[in-house]
């Protein structure tokens, strides 16, 4: 216990002492928020576009500022799924559910109110959960291999098919379609070339940054662009007006629970805030006395969704530092983060770099606490920039993003691949494909199979040896009936 | 072809999927029997080549892949038997795919938008990005429908300067140079840079 | 390199550049003023590994006794291949320079790469010269040494196993086969490409010993987690007194060395290459290039070679490997 106060000690200490940290984590803060209120561009666009700059920083300052845009970026995005009904990321969209129908009753300034003070409430206490629990994880996860991590990926998979895409069968077809991407390049079995067509670029593969460049940034712009030739959005008025402590008071077992299943559904690699902040809304309207409400404007809804997501962003960081599975999009960009730094995510970190660490807890932790404060005045700021016409956005975002693509690696060719997997993203997107789960595919892709060659190996090629490792055999055991749970479903469902 | 044909096809052959899915359907499996093709080369190679794996190993660069692809292959099936048994609601898809003349003309925008996006992609190694950008920008404006002088020059020129200086003086960070003749020019402006400041 | 570093970096090259060439004042005069602007070097690894770290002190010894500033730039993948390929379409103006390591000799010998780094390219100097361990973790109790940890090899008929890299035919592998050969043992190899992970496995005890070289596990060696059991020299460098080298345990091998070095394309001119080679070999002698050697173990046996010891290194090593792989019948 005197070591938890010594590191947060410190580690605040680290952050506030120095004036470049204040600066970063206050442009992180504020980065995040305007990037996940605008719509067309999101968290993950900032998050994008920073990255390739990320080497440039300290790598305090560096893990920090993705931390602090993770935070303020998921609830940012809750802003424009109430007011414009487009959520600033897949974990806002059941946000949406609730909160367009409050705007449309005139209700708007109460639901952003709710969504501030539930994202602050629900952050804040996963960020004292992940404080808690990361390092014990860390200490079991040490005990594992290979043979667990692919299993681990394996359920992920499992689960995160199933959501983002309008039907089970795309969502696979999406995260199996990533899985190719990721084939491509060097394969990890005699370190060979596959499938690079003769262009020496490819030897290495896709850029993962590039990729989600194109597939977020890019594809936006050109969703955007269609979206607005078709007619535009208009700002309505927001004024904040936090719920009352006795409307609160009413829907604490709804902040409590959806914290609960927020936690426990972002440490699932692949899976993270949005499935967290769908399961926050289902189980929400599941316990309900009036489920014949939600839908329609139920203040609940709000706040089961926006609770549930922000209480995910702690614990996706516990896959990431313990065993170096990211779990979303956000999080494995923090790995090239930490990579970019020397430090490889996994069991070793807390011995090599736990004031890393814990600059990255404290940071989202005061970060959370921040959005509390700063909500009404990102309220504000947002809707004086829903001012600035898109098409005078458009360019600045493409420029970013062009030097971003670039910068990864210094290729030309990179540019080009960020252009065509926007393109390709776009057509997926108008085909109700998942672009959160291609984007898993490739990264999840990637670790699988290398994960798999070394758990055979280890387990001398025995099929009966990898699965009866207790932790395997339960999260294959649990993976397996994901897959058959939903597979009935969606067979029995009429599409 | 006429509508009543269309509606023939569509009733006794393609039951109540839309032309989307069959597409579509189409369009995974020769993706997946494309990429099993493949792995033919992966393995003759791996066999036969320099980079033998040592290992006496289950595993062949081709194994990966190949549980991989015919998973797609399967679920695509999947996807189209569900379909066929629980019918799916095409009457949208055929409405749009029925004005599928006027939908070019309708986003003409967009697809000028991705053509200009892909060309500077294609043109970016040759020209580098000292060069081509500012044109690109003036493009996609141009493009959006922007008529003004002073967001033109602004954005396309006064951007660039302002992104070049900041990354490329500021931060160290190199820009494509473009080959031959547009290195030679982007060689001296990068040595202008440092001449006057 | 956090950005005030840079900042205050560029802006210390800038003082210096503009209060004329006292610094460089020893500097081989070129004609055009080269350089106007800072050099490129590409880095065929990514930022975080051996190549990464090296070739950032370098770098910063570089512009910190010439005033010319550097930009690195990372290009991973195909164990080197990329950055090597990428390298080569640059004009030979001299503003462009390559960091690689002894892959690029290994791939030239087994044909997979056409370029020949002792004579397609001008090595400006050969800054780190290392060996290759193999490590068991301190506690292990099934065997202490090489002696006792071939017994338990022998016994697991096979399934032992050692974390190792990837890459078929390269430096590790060779080095690895050979020692298992002529110790009539057989081990798993597990591949790890990065090597947090195949750190994390020998400290995790998923594996049973780890093929690496001192330098990348040096935080290991001095905690105590990890112990060398066998050094892959036929001599026993001056901290590794007590580790047994091949020699000392009947292996007749020729030790295959990993090596990185500064490069710069043929057909550079004259002047400019005279320059690079005076600021890439005068770097070597700064404090704070030695103190990262140094901190990296790569001091135990000489790692400097000027162009020509460069050249004979590549040639030497391309020797050997060429007649590994005829022997194991992966050339003809």
């Amino acid at each position: 216990m005197q070591d938890f106060f010594l590191n947060f000690g410190q580690a605040t200490y680290t952050i506030f002492s120095d004036p470049l940290s204040i600066s970063v984590f206050i442009a992180g803060l504020l980065g995040g928020m305007i990037f996940g209120a605008v719509p067309g561009v999101s968290m993950l666009t900032l998050a994008a576009i920073a990255l390739p700059f990320s080497s440039n920083f300290s790598s305090e300052n560096a893990l920090m500022f993705f931390a602090v845009i993770y935070c303020s970026g998921v609830f940012g995005g809750a802003i424009t799924a109430i007011l414009f009904n487009i959520p600033g990321a897949p974990e806002n969209a059941p946000t949406a559910f609730d909160g367009y129908p409050m705007t449309l009753k005139g209700m708007a300034g109460k639901a952003v109110g709710a969504a501030v003070l539930c994202s602050a409430v629900g952050g804040t206490a996963s960020a004292i959960l992940m404080m808690i629990a990361t390092k014990p994880i860390s200490d079991w996860a040490e005990t594992t291999s290979s043979p667990e991590v692919f299993a681990l990926v394996f359920f992920g998979v499992a689960v995160a098919s199933s959501v983002g895409a309008k039907s089970l069968w795309k969502g696979w077809l999406s995260v199996l379609f990533g899985v190719c991407i990721a084939m491509i390049g060097t394969e990890p079995v005699s370190g060979s070339q596959r499938f690079d067509f003769g262009i020496w670029q490819l030897w290495s593969g896709f850029d993962f940054v590039v990729l989600i460049l194109g597939f977020f940034a890019i594809s936006e712009i050109f969703f955007q662009l269609e979206r607005r030739a078709k007619g535009d959005l208009d700002a309505p008025a927001v004024n904040l007006d936090f719920p009352t402590l006795a409307e609160f008071w009413k829907l604490k077992y709804a902040v409590a629970r959806s914290i609960v299943i927020g936690f426990f559904a972002g440490i699932l690699p692949g899976i993270g805030a949005t499935l967290a902040a769908f399961m926050g809304y289902n189980e929400a309207v599941r316990w309900s006395k009036t489920p014949e409400n939600f839908g329609k404007g139920e203040l609940e809804g709000v706040v089961s969704s926006e609770t549930a997501n922000n209480a995910a962003t702690g614990a996706a960081m516990i896959p990431l530092l313990t065993i170096g599975i990211p779990g979303g999009a956000l999080t494995a960009m923090m790995y090239s983060v930490f990579q970019t730094h020397n430090i490889e995510p996994g069991p070793l970190v807390f011995i090599n770099s736990n004031d890393l660490v814990w600059i990255v807890f404290v940071a989202m932790f005061f970060a959370n606490i921040a959005i509390f404060f700063l909500g009404w005045l990102q309220t504000k700021t947002v809707v004086h920039l829903l001012r600035v016409p898109f098409h005078l956005l458009a360019p600045i975002i493409l420029l970013m993003a062009i030097i971003g693509a670039y910068a990864r690696r210094n290729s030309p060719l990179d540019v080009f691949v960020m252009f065509a997997a926007g393109l390709v993203g776009y057509l997926m997107r108008r085909s109700d494909y998942s672009i959160p789960a291609i984007v898993l595919g490739v990264i999840l892709g990637g670790i699988g199979e290398k994960t798999l060659v070394q758990g055979t190996q280890m387990t001398g090629h025995s099929f009966i040896e990898f699965v009866t490792r207790p932790v395997c055999f339960i999260l294959f055991a649990a993976g397996a009936i994901t897959i058959l749970v939903s597979v009935y479903k969606a067979v029995r469902k009429p599409a | 072809m006429s509508p009543a044909a269309l509606n023939f096809i569509q009733r006794s052959f393609m039951k109540n999927i839309s032309l989307k899915t069959w597409i579509e359907t189409g369009l995974w499996i020769s993706f997946a029997l494309f990429g099993l093709y493949l792995c033919f080369d992966l393995i003759a190679n791996s066999q036969t080549g320099f980079l033998t794996s040592e290992d006496d190993s289950a595993f062949t660069p081709a194994t990966w892949p190949r549980m991989i692809f015919s998973m797609i292959i399967v679920v695509a099936l999947v996807n189209l038997a569900v379909a066929w048994f629980n019918g799916e609601n095409p009457s949208e898809e055929r409405a749009s795919a029925a004005s599928e003349g006027g939908f070019i003309r309708q986003n003409a925008k967009l697809f000028g938008f991705v053509s200009v996006s892909l060309l500077y992609g294609i043109l970016l190694a040759w020209m580098g990005f000292y060069i081509l950008t500012p044109f690109f920008i003036l493009a996609i404006l141009l493009l959006s429908g922007e008529r003004r002088w002073f967001p033109l020059v602004a954005l396309a020129f006064g951007l660039h300067v302002f992104l070049i200086v900041l990354f490329y003086r500021v931060l160290g960070m190199t820009l494509p140079t473009g080959t031959g003749t547009f290195y030679e020019i982007s060689a001296s402006l990068q040595n202008f840079m440092y001449s006057i400041f | 390199m956090s950005l005030t570093k840079t900042l205050a970096g560029l802006l210390t090259g800038a003082v210096l550049f503009a209060s004329g060439s006292a610094i460089a004042a020893d500097a081989p005069a070129t004609t055009d003023g080269f350089p106007a602007r800072p050099l490129t070097m590409i880095v065929p690894y990514g930022p975080g590994g051996g190549s990464g770290q090296v070739a950032a002190a370098m770098a910063e010894a570089v512009t910190a006794h010439s005033g010319a500033a550097i930009n690195r730039d990372h290009k991973p993948g195909g164990s080197g291949m990329v950055g090597l390929a990428a390298y080569m379409a640059f004009p030979a103006d001299g503003y462009t320079v390559l960091e690689h390591i002894d892959d690029a000799a290994s791939a030239f010998a087994s044909g997979s790469s056409k370029i020949n780094p002792a004579d397609d390219l001008i090595p400006l100097v050969t800054s780190q010269i290392t060996f290759s361990q193999i490590y068991i973790r301190s506690n292990e109790d099934r065997f202490t040494d090489w002696a006792g940890f071939v017994e338990y090899v022998k016994s697991k008929g096979g399934d032992a196993t050692i974390a190792n890299v990837s890459r078929a035919g390269s430096m590790e592998r060779m080095m690895l086969k050979q020692v298992m050969d002529q110790s009539g043992i057989e081990m798993q190899q597990i591949s790890f490409d990065k090597g947090g992970p195949r750190y994390a496995a020998l400290k995790g005890g998923q594996v049973d010993a780890l093929f690496e070289q001192p330098g990348d596990v040096r935080g290991f060696l001095d905690s105590g987690d990890f112990k060398p059991i066998l050094t892959l020299l036929n001599e026993r460098p001056g901290v590794f007194a007590d580790t047994p080298s091949m020699a000392d345990v009947g292996l007749d091998i020729k030790p295959l060395y990993r090596f990185r070095g500064f490069y710069v394309k043929k057909g550079v001119p004259a002047d400019r290459l005279a320059w690079l080679q005076w600021a890439f070999q005068t770097a070597y002698d700064q404090d704070s290039y030695q103190a990262y050697n140094e901190k990296k173990f790569m001091t135990l046996i000489d790692s400097f070679r000027d162009t020509a010891g460069s050249v004979q290194l590549i040639n030497d090593t391309v020797g050997i490997y060429k007649a590994l792989y005829t022997e194991l019948g992966m050339i003809k």
